[in-house]
């Protein structure tokens, strides 16, 4: 026997083992379960040889519970719904529908729940997420209550501190779920245009985010560190710019009201989009500036915001000497978050 | 000169030994006060109902750690609904079925009738009474003579705002023993680990929480029948102990049923209620099969505590005394604090290593008055010695 072919051996011996123990722990974790000795036996042997032969790889995870629909998505295959007693591997990537649910058991018996949004997961992060084990730092809490309980001089609600006056609310909180800090892309946008430029309010106190881009299935396809309110995303860069729909997000550790739900926007090809507007313009031959605004409208209700950019700045030229115009096209591109252009725009109307 | 210090050594021993017995016979005398009376509320409920060995349990959630042997379902409302859930948790063949509610008078007699056929079908099923007014037990409405259920009281122990913190396994009540509800479910699920729990014979028990609803795999009512369409039940139930009890998964919490635990985040002070009652069941059950029990140091033990430790205290105060005759009483009290506060640390380590709850109660209140309560002893060792000549460094003194 060759060299090579022992080491193979001996890895695969070491796998099956794993995955043997892995199994066993997943279907055995429970004491009072299966207590009979031969089954148990019967069962481990049975593993062993399946794993021994089939060559099998490490399974990190086995499907506990499944709510709504979960699929599973391996290298290089097509994503695959999940189903209880499934394994999932390391480089799998797990993705939710809206409301749906998965409890995931690993191989040292910790329940992991991934819940949507985040509308996917990659196996390789959940390890992380297992191994997070909460220690019982008693020396800890014991300080953090002799601090609050004897020290702390904020506790002391009969006098005034300003850090006190922002603890109670005195109110309830109504719509939390839209704060409206997702400026552009709005939703509905189409555009066929090879840069995006997104734009947020600030909702973080440290401007640190994570922007967000998943496709029309929830899967996600960017998840970049932002640290600014606005970041430019090349089409390419997102799903290799297949045309349908695409949803975003920003999201902060530290960020107070926060849009929950992500607006969409829609990828086209030069052709469709220019044939959108043809249809909307087509009929509208008219010259006259407010024909020409009524044209803006209509655009904008189609969210073709991008063509309206273009349509603006003509005809803003066009009539160099309309302040009037030129300051609606500044609040148009304040509107959608395009500030610089806006500034210099409005520096336009200064100097007129 | 090294035999007269000697000799004072002894003294001084002695007089802090005499001190401390003074000191204790006064806690003693102490826990004695009925703390039932109003005016002794504020006492009870903002000193007497804290208990530092919460904080070894307070925050406590780790949800990716699950007791395996157990699962939660909410219970329906109706009583047809039920029975209806009754028979699906059946058909996937539990080890136990807990019911965490009573169904004390007729109703409907048609809901009756589907609830009472489930109950009635069900193997292993645990049904739960109540103790009223000591003497008396509230029993299900089905539960009569001529047809007997295994059920046990559900009762936990202490008052309406207590921190439920132990419970009772056992009791008798007008001559007859019965069993809490999980001391019932333990017998028919491990008849071995129930053995253990009768054989510890202790009238009290302290519930060693594992966590809260998050430590089990707990179904809303929609969720079970999710999974009952998908066919995941048989996994979920097969061999397990199922409570069927109240609980509502989402937030916010629902007052029914709804309990102090030293679960709490806010193990001091005023606080929302944190554990539905079925999840302190399911806690007892799970310290019950795993046999990871807290067990209650012996009152005795706090009092020789509480006697070392103000020993120690009291003879360095009387030594500070025989060297100056007005010594810092400041720093006595600061010493007093930092005294409590490493007592209570150690006690808290020991419970964190052990599981061994020595109560605490003498140790501080003999700890927090034996500095104040030394200048009445101080009047009484003048006293002795006029009286009796008793030996006191305070002897020379007679003009205090």
């Amino acid at each position: 026997m060759t060299q090579a072919k022992k080491n193979t051996v001996v890895k695969n011996i070491k796998v099956s083992i794993w995955q043997l123990k892995s199994r066993y722990k997943c279907y055995f974790f429970q004491p009072s379960q299966y207590n009979y000795f031969p089954v148990k036996f019967l069962f481990c042997l049975l593993c062993f040889f399946q794993c021994f032969f089939s060559y099998a790889q490490f399974p990190d995870y086995y499907v506990y519970l499944v709510k709504g629909a979960v699929t599973v998505r391996r290298t290089g295959a097509n994503p695959v719904q999940i189903k209880q007693h499934d394994l999932i591997y390391d480089d799998d990537e797990v993705a939710l529908t809206r409301g749906a649910e998965v409890t995931l058991v690993d191989k040292d018996a910790n329940f992991i729940l991934l819940k949507s949004p985040p509308q996917s997961y990659k196996a390789s992060t959940l390890t992380k997420v297992s191994s997070r084990r909460k220690t019982d730092d008693i020396t800890a809490k014991y300080l953090k209550l002799l601090w609050s309980e004897l020290l702390d001089p904020n506790e002391d609600y009969t006098k005034f501190r300003e850090e006190n006056l922002t603890v109670l609310a005195g109110s309830v909180s109504r719509g939390n779920s839209n704060c409206g800090n997702l400026i552009f892309p709005v939703n509905g946008l189409k555009t066929s245009e090879d840069t995006i430029h997104f734009t947020w309010l600030q909702t973080s106190p440290s401007s640190s985010y994570t922007l967000f881009i998943y496709d029309g299935e929830g899967k996600e396809v960017i998840k970049m560190h932002v640290k600014d309110t606005q970041s430019l995303i090349v089409k390419r860069q997102i799903s290799e710019a297949k045309p349908g729909k695409y949803y975003w997000i920003v999201k902060s550790n530290d960020g107070t009201c926060e849009d929950e739900i992500p607006p969409y926007f829609e990828l086209m090809t030069r052709e469709n989009e220019d044939k959108l507007v043809t249809s909307l313009i087509a009929n509208n031959g008219d010259t006259v500036l407010e024909s020409r605004l009524q044209i803006i409208d209509k655009l904008e209700k189609k969210a073709l915001i991008y063509p309206i950019l273009h349509y603006y700045a003509n005809l803003v030229n066009n009539n160099p000497n309309d302040i009037a115009l030129r300051k609606s096209y500044v609040l148009f591109l304040l509107k959608y978050g395009f500030n610089k252009e806006a500034l210099h725009e409005w520096q336009q109307v200064k100097n007129n | 000169m090294v035999y007269k210090t000697a000799i004072q050594k002894t003294h001084l021993i002695i007089e802090s030994l005499c001190a401390t017995i003074f000191i204790l016979l006064i806690v003693f005398i102490i826990s004695f006060i009925p703390f039932k009376y109003e005016f002794l509320k504020v006492l009870r409920q903002g000193f007497l109902d804290i208990d530092i060995y919460d904080l070894y349990y307070s925050g406590r959630d780790d949800p990716t750690h699950r007791d395996g042997n157990i699962v939660l379902v909410e219970l329906a409302s109706e009583r047809d609904s039920i029975g209806k859930q009754i028979n699906i948790i059946n058909n996937q063949h539990p080890s136990v079925i807990g019911i965490d509610a009573i169904f004390e008078r007729h109703k409907n007699s048609l809901q009756d009738s589907i609830l009472v056929h489930a109950i009635g079908n069900a193997k292993n099923i645990v049904l739960s009474t109540r103790i009223f007014n000591k003497d008396s037990i509230v029993k299900n409405f089905f539960d009569t003579n001529a047809k007997r259920y295994t059920s046990g009281y559900t009762n936990f122990f202490g008052g309406p705002y207590s921190v439920i913190r132990n419970y009772v396994p056992f009791t008798e009540c007008k001559k007859e023993k019965y069993y809490s509800f999980t001391s019932r479910i333990a017998e028919v699920y491990s008849p071995t680990k129930f053995k253990k729990l009768k054989d510890r014979s202790n009238n009290l028990e302290l519930i060693n929480y594992a966590g809260n609803l998050e430590h089990y795999t707990a179904l809303s009512l929609e969720e079970m029948h999710y999974y009952e369409s998908t066919g995941q039940l048989s996994y979920l139930f097969r061999n397990k102990i199922v409570l069927l009890g109240f609980f509502k998964k989402q937030p916010p919490l629902v007052l029914e049923d709804l309990y102090f635990s030293p679960l709490n985040k806010q193990p001091v002070g005023k606080t929302y209620p944190d554990i539905y009652g079925v999840v302190v069941h399911a806690n007892i059950l799970s310290m019950i099969l795993s046999q990871k029990y807290a067990s209650l140091a012996p009152e005795i033990v706090s009092y020789v505590c509480s006697y070392i430790i103000t020993f120690f205290l009291l003879f360095y105060i009387l030594k500070e005394h025989s060297i100056r005759k007005h010594p810092n009483h400041l720093k006595f009290l600061l010493i007093q604090l930092i005294v409590i506060i490493i007592v209570s640390y150690l006690l808290l380590q020991i419970y964190h290593g052990f599981r061994l709850k020595v109560p605490l109660l003498p140790i501080i209140v003999s700890l927090v008055i034996c500095v104040e309560l030394f200048e009445l002893y101080k009047i009484l060792a003048v006293w002795l010695h006029k009286k009796w000549n008793y030996q006191t460094i305070f002897k020379s003194k007679h003009s205090i």
